[in-house]
């Protein structure tokens, strides 16, 4: 049993109703009850104040006005399948005619071609992850510098985290997931994935197995994006990610993409979640996972934490 | 087959034009519908509230539409859930309101001993979405099946499965990036100074 699943259990825990709050419960239902059948009133049609006692009516109407509101609230709010922005975050329009795999092989191109302006990686003392987070309506600034011994210092106005930068990692925890393998990857399991893409995406494919995106596609897909995402990933490694992903069946161009910053990239969908990419220098400038989105500001080596 | 011993969904099915079927209902489901409520808002205010689910149901009953579990629960919860937000809404938990429309996270707090884990779940649920949040509580504390936790949040199962996981991914990540006290997660800050427990 992991953290999560203790503190679940714990938590979940309850006290069973006592006898008395049993029956008060029932006794008011019972009220509500035998109001509605002396008024004859066949009660969902007629309005809410007629159904039951004086006691109760306020509250009634309240609840039932709830439900209707929340009702329609919950058919929007995964904001992906119903291409909402996440709280007025910018999304891309469906027009264009490249497809995927074209923005992910010049991507790929241009990742590659990126090695030599990579300011000192992978030697320098940390990788950093800038972002912004829009989640809810709300907006909030994410930053980690990761270092090669997977200890990270971390901003995050997101989390429930004291004020000012925290070092919050164990040792050797690391970044970035590989579909099923458990945990997070450390720098040297990154570091040791073959950049290879034809050695690569059976590797990827077979930790995607069994993760329940509902097709392999979407799980190979999840997969990628883990490893592309706030991961001290090589430009060679994105390379290759890049080359798997072109290969990906379902992956859709969005269309173009200007992030609150300005900048313009490629939008690529499959499932819920969405990568925006830069084709033209390989740059990962967005993350919109369901219902939450991350514009990366920056991500690269850097020699210094905060 | 007659009473109590009716299955749920010969209940539901017969909802629309009968009111006392809600009765049935309730003597089954209360206990159930009552522990979700305290999960949330504690045992006194789930006492309160309990009632209200059951009147809301009654009320909304030609609303029901079948679903394939059978049971009841599920669009119970629905209801339990909505008149949560608004037990959170309202003057008599304003102060709970201001901080999560959804949890009274003090009565969630203690239900934990060990006071250093408090306020730890909160820390990996508060980067999910509501939904998330509840589709993976539906799953956890309640013990629905990820279809049946579906059906509560008007959402597919395939969507619900994909989205429990990313659900339990994430709050792991927050988990693990924000808990204090984790062996052996350090607890200073970059200046050195000692972070309270």
């Amino acid at each position: 049993m992991n953290a999560l699943d203790e503190l679940l259990a714990s938590t979940g825990r309850v006290e069973d109703i006592t006898p008395d709050g049993l029956r008060n419960g029932r006794a008011a239902l019972e009220s509500t009850i035998h109001d509605a059948r002396t008024q004859q009133a066949p009660a969902p049609e007629r309005p809410a104040a007629a159904l039951r006692s004086a006691s109760l009516r306020g509250k009634i109407i309240v609840a039932c006005t709830a439900a209707a509101v929340a009702a329609v609230a919950m058919t929007v709010v995964p904001g992906l399948s119903s291409r909402r922005p996440a709280g007025g975050y910018p999304y891309p329009a469906q027009s264009t005619a490249v497809t995927a795999a074209f923005v992910f092989r010049e991507a790929a191109k241009a990742a590659k071609a990126a090695d030599a302006h990579q300011r000192g990686w992978p030697h320098a003392a940390y990788w950093q992850a800038d972002s912004i987070e829009v989640r809810a309506g709300k907006t909030y600034h994410r930053d980690i510098w990761i270092a090669h011994n997977g200890d990270a210092v971390l901003e995050d106005s997101g989390l429930q985290l004291p004020p000012g930068p925290q070092k919050v990692s164990p040792p050797g925890s690391g970044f970035g997931f590989l579909g099923t393998k458990p945990g997070w990857l450390t720098w040297g399991e990154i570091y040791a994935l073959p950049t290879d893409p034809a050695k690569l995406a059976p590797l990827l494919t077979r930790y995607s197995r069994g993760l329940a995106y509902g097709s392999l596609a979407k799980s190979l897909w999840s997969t990628v994006l883990g490893l592309l995402v706030e991961t001290p990933a090589s430009p060679a490694l994105r390379e290759a990610l890049y080359d798997v992903a072109a290969n990906i069946p379902g992956v859709a161009v969005n269309g173009d993409y200007t992030d609150s910053l300005g900048r313009r990239g490629t939008a690529l969908t499959l499932g819920e979640e969405t990568l925006v990419i830069d084709p033209a220098n390989g740059q990962l400038l967005a993350w919109i996972d369901a219902d939450v989105a991350y514009t990366y500001t920056f991500q690269g080596p850097v020699n210094s934490e905060p | 087959m007659t009473g109590p011993h009716r299955p749920d969904s010969e209940i539901l099915a017969s909802l629309p034009g009968e009111l006392e079927p809600v009765g049935v209902l309730y003597e089954r489901h209360a206990p159930a519908v009552f522990r979700y409520l305290a999960r949330r808002a504690g045992p006194s205010a789930a006492e309160d509230l309990l009632s209200e689910v059951f009147i809301a149901a009654l009320h909304g009953r030609t609303r029901f539409v079948a679903h394939d579990s059978g049971s009841a629960l599920p669009w119970l919860y629905g209801i339990a859930m909505n008149v949560l937000r608004q037990h959170f809404r309202q003057g008599a938990a304003q102060w709970v309101a201001a901080e999560d429309p959804g949890m009274d996270w003090d009565a969630v707090d203690a239900r934990l001993d060990a006071e250093a884990k408090r306020g730890q779940l909160r820390s990996a649920l508060t980067v999910l979405s509501e939904g998330d949040r509840e589709l993976l509580l539906l799953v956890a504390w309640e013990g629905l099946t990820p279809a049946e936790a579906a059906e509560v949040l008007g959402i597919g199962k395939v969507a619900a499965r994909s989205r429990l996981h990313r659900a339990r991914r994430r709050a792991l990540q927050a988990l693990d990036r924000s808990a204090p006290d984790r062996p052996p997660v350090e607890v200073t800050t970059v200046t050195g100074r000692e972070m309270p427990a």
